[in-house]
């Protein structure tokens, strides 16, 4: 059995407490700390011996507050001790004094409120393009606030031994980390050790937070001089954890007699949260991602991060790419209406030039294989016909059925972004493999394994690699005193940069294995060269127009099937279908396993009510059941993988996202006859449509 | 506080043990905490993930929902004692296979409710087993992988079963 954070806590070490500021926003004017029994210690703002504030990949989150409170639950003071109940009783004793602020709800995130930063992006006359126009189609789309959900909560294990800190924590990038911690208690990265522990589905949750969790029990063991155990309850999480940016998008659409695309406008509001980020990447991949993956000729994307009184935004899987996609394809089906095609033939129509239809395995192919799959053409014009025979929505009670289809594609914008903007960057990254007496290989990286079947997809790629049994592969236990900086555990880096270093290291202990004796060690390191390639928008721009990138973007095409009860509007799918081209796979098992299980979130956060952002305490946020969908009631989800042969791996674990949401809007748009502009789409927002 | 503790006597895993707390004290505490019994995990901490599910009497109970006082002479049977004791030996054959399970956390309740199915009947559907884990989150989604491999374990223990019957 995996043990967690929460299981490996030794019984001599301390246990600790976050004094959290009861109110959304306003000051601190005074905090009485309680008198501590002995053996009992605080932590404050100003026992931060280095920068108070930690930064990952654009974004920013203070570890302590000194007075300042702009989010429920923000931390004001640590308390470490051995006994949890005493723990609680000094909690409640600290006197707080503050003035509270009103805040701002921010229904219209495109109203006059403070920036943090905007994005152009245009090519093409689009002015002209609307002024020639026939006709223009507009739409507005709204995508909510996510919640991670991990399923074991953020902690951290550290112990201070009066020269080192060690640190034991369930994080995505173990040497990220340490630098995070060295730099907050002041410290050479060397003297903090990182040892990380396993950690459930995260959809990268556990990068920024998992940093300030570790931080500030490292702060508490500075302090103690002893070991210190943090585990946050599930309520401080979900309460106090960063989401992913809720999103407002605006799409222009000017069309032709024919209702041909001539130019798209699109204005993207991201909610930035109480830190809004200045530079962040969610913007830049909603930016590089707003006109979906067609052919626009003429095009201008704006986007701004609007910063509001909401909980702190982090990194999240596709955040960004996933709302623009989502916007992109809703707002597509509105222009097949124009058009009066299907979505399958309007989607050949308008297909970018990046994959092209003569592309083995690119879009097309895809969306062929889908739909040949779910039968979708035939179902589609069946319930397109229903609908026009049916008056209104409440008329009959047989079920509402639609189908919806869409296309989505994850590439080298996002990835750029991705390795751009990470502000914990490297000077390289390395992967060493030992080869041992009895062909026993061992994998030394800093990739944790997590629900994504990391280690096991290096394992089998060694094995493959070198022929040897994949039994005899071990991945040595991520410590950052025995394992090179490999980079953070996100899939696409992995596919990226860990198995192409994997590749290579296997590949030279093969030539190495002909002449030498065991044990034969080899180290490759990739440069920063190739990990963060000077790219300029522009660049990125040209390449996406002339469909030179085609190779380097994996193609989803996904049609979900639902069906509404026409009293209570509660949706059932029927069956969810995802084809999907990402070049060669490796360990086939694990790549389906992980597509099954990011559609089953996907489904979730498609149709349930998801995170609301609570006002005190006494208000919950959100249940469990809220959040992922149960075993019963989940449809058939059928996958095939198309195969390019010879071409690289490519990033997947991102399609899901960029897919089912938009598919499954287009079908309860069939279903009711209704345009629904938002997700999640609950029972309630179905109704609200329908009186609206 | 004295005036506050209770003592409780109830079976563990088969073995009878004898304990002073809280009457509050959640049973998952307890397992935890009192007895290091760490299989047994908290997740949503109010009833509805199914990490913390233990047998009590022969039923799946989430123990984060279980208060002391309501122990007393109970038969608790947590995934430690499902995966060692040897009245559970039958029903372990019934279990899904280690590596089907993605990060793992969800994996100790799974196999409680599927324990508690498997001790009422031995050979489930697909529905059945669907509805056992209904009060169970998998956050990796991967309920086809465990449900499919219930059905495979527990068709094999039938093939074997009966093999071994034609035999004798």
């Amino acid at each position: 059995m995996q043990a967690f954070i929460h299981d490996i806590a030794p019984k001599r070490s301390l246990r600790a407490a976050v004094f959290r500021a009861p109110f959304r926003k306003g000051t601190v004017t005074a905090i009485g700390k309680p008198a501590l029994p002995r053996g009992y210690f605080c932590v404050g703002h100003e026992d931060i011996p280095g920068p108070s504030v930690l930064s990952y990949s654009g974004y920013s989150l203070p570890i302590l507050v000194k007075s300042k409170v702009r989010y429920l639950g923000e931390p004001l003071l640590l308390f470490c001790g051995p006994n949890p109940e005493v723990l609680a009783k000094i909690s409640a004793s600290v006197e707080l004094s503050y003035e509270e602020e009103p805040t701002v709800e921010y229904k219209n995130l495109s109203g006059p409120y403070r920036e943090a930063q905007i994005i152009n992006l245009a090519h093409g006359d689009v002015d002209l393009a609307f002024s020639l126009a026939e006709q223009i189609v507009e739409g507005e789309y709204r995508t909510a606030r996510q919640e991670h959900y991990y399923p074991d909560t953020q902690g951290a294990l550290a112990d201070w031994d009066g020269k080192s800190l060690t640190i034991h924590a369930g994080t995505q990038d173990p040497f990220g980390l340490q630098l995070a911690i060295a730099r907050c208690l002041n410290l050479p990265p060397r003297k903090v050790r990182v040892v990380a522990v396993p950690v459930g589905n995260t959809t990268e949750g556990k990068l920024l937070y998992s940093f300030l969790v570790a931080a500030q029990a490292g702060l508490l063991s500075y302090a103690a001089k002893k070991p210190v155990v943090l585990v946050y309850d599930r309520k401080e999480d979900l309460y106090c954890s960063p989401k992913s940016p809720p999103f407002q998008i605006r799409h222009q659409t000017a069309l032709d007699r024919d209702g041909g695309t001539m130019a798209v406008r699109v204005q993207i509001f991201m909610d930035g949260g109480c830190y809004a980020p200045k530079n962040s990447e969610a913007l830049h991949r909603a930016v590089h991602s707003a006109w979906g993956a067609y052919r626009i000729p003429n095009l201008e994307v704006t986007g701004r991060t609007v910063a509001t009184d909401f909980p702190p935004i982090g990194p999240f899987r596709a955040s960004g790419t996933a709302q623009a996609f989502f916007a992109a394809e809703l707002h597509s089906s509105r222009l097949q209406e124009v058009a009066q095609l299907d979505p399958y033939n309007w989607k050949i129509e308008n297909l970018a030039a990046a994959g092209g239809k003569e592309a083995p395995g690119s879009a097309l192919a895809v969306l062929e294989e889908v739909t040949g799959l779910s039968d979708f053409i035939r179902k589609y014009s069946a319930y397109s016909a229903v609908k026009k025979r049916r008056k209104t929505i409440d008329q009959g009670t047989y079920p509402l059925r639609g189908i919806g289809l869409s296309l989505a594609c994850q590439g080298e914008a996002g990835q750029w972004v991705d390795l751009h903007n990470i502000e914990v960057l490297r000077n390289s990254c390395t992967m060493k493999l030992v080869l041992e007496k009895g062909r026993r290989l061992r994998i030394y990286t800093s990739l944790v394994d997590s629900a994504m079947g990391i280690h096991a997809m290096l394992i089998h790629a060694a094995a493959e690699l070198l022929e040897l049994d994949p039994h005899k592969v071990t991945v040595q236990a991520v410590d950052t005193l025995e394992v090179p900086d490999t980079g953070p555990t996100i899939l696409s880096h992995v596919v990226k940069v860990g198995l192409p270093l994997l590749e290579q290291c296997c590949r030279i202990l093969q030539r190495k294995r002909k002449d030498g004796t065991l044990p034969l060690e080899v180290h490759r390191s990739l440069s920063p060269e190739r990990l963060h390639p000077v790219k300029t928008d522009q660049a990125v721009r040209g390449k996406r127009r002339a469909g030179e990138d085609a190779a380097e973007l994996s193609w989803a095409a996904t049609v979900v099937e639902v069906e509404l009860d026409p009293v209570t509007f509660q949706s059932t799918s029927r069956g969810v279908w995802m084809v999907i081209e990402t070049g060669t796979v490796r360990n086939r098992t694990t790549t389906l396993g992980v597509l099954e299980g990011e559609i089953v979130r996907c489904l979730g956060s498609s149709r349930l009510p998801g995170y609301t952002a609570a006002a005190t305490f006494a208000v919950p946020a959100c249940s469990s059941s809220e959040l992922i969908p149960a075993a019963t009631g989940l449809p058939e989800i059928q996958i095939q993988i198309l195969e390019s042969q010879g071409a690289e791996m490519k990033g997947f674990e991102k399609l899901p996202h960029l897919g089912v949401p938009a598919a499954y809007a287009a079908a309860v748009c069939q279903a009711t006859g209704l345009y629904i502009d938002q997700v999640p789409i609950t029972e309630e927002v179905i109704q609200q449509c329908l009186e609206t | 506080m004295p005036g506050n503790v209770i003592k409780l006597r109830f079976t563990l895993n088969e073995r009878p043990v004898l304990l002073q707390c809280h009457p509050g004290t959640r049973l998952l505490d307890i397992l935890r905490y009192d007895f290091g019994l760490k299989g047994t995990r908290e997740g949503c901490a109010r009833g509805e993930c199914g990490a913390c599910l233990v047998l009590m009497n022969g039923v799946a109970v989430n123990s984060c929902l279980i208060p002391a006082f309501t122990l007393s002479d109970a038969e608790i049977v947590t995934i430690e004692g499902i995966h060692s004791l040897k009245s559970f030996a039958d029903i372990r054959k019934g279990m899904p296979e280690s590596d089907v399970y993605r990060c793992g956390f969800c994996s100790s309740g799974m196999e409680v409710a599927l324990a508690a199915l498997l001790l009422t009947d031995p050979e489930p559907g697909e529905e059945e087993i669907r509805r056992s884990l209904s009060g169970n989150l998998c956050a990796c989604g991967n309920y086809r992988g465990i449900v499919g491999s219930v059905i495979e374990q527990t068709s094999r223990k039938r093939r074997y079963g009966r093999r071994r019957v034609e035999r004798s």
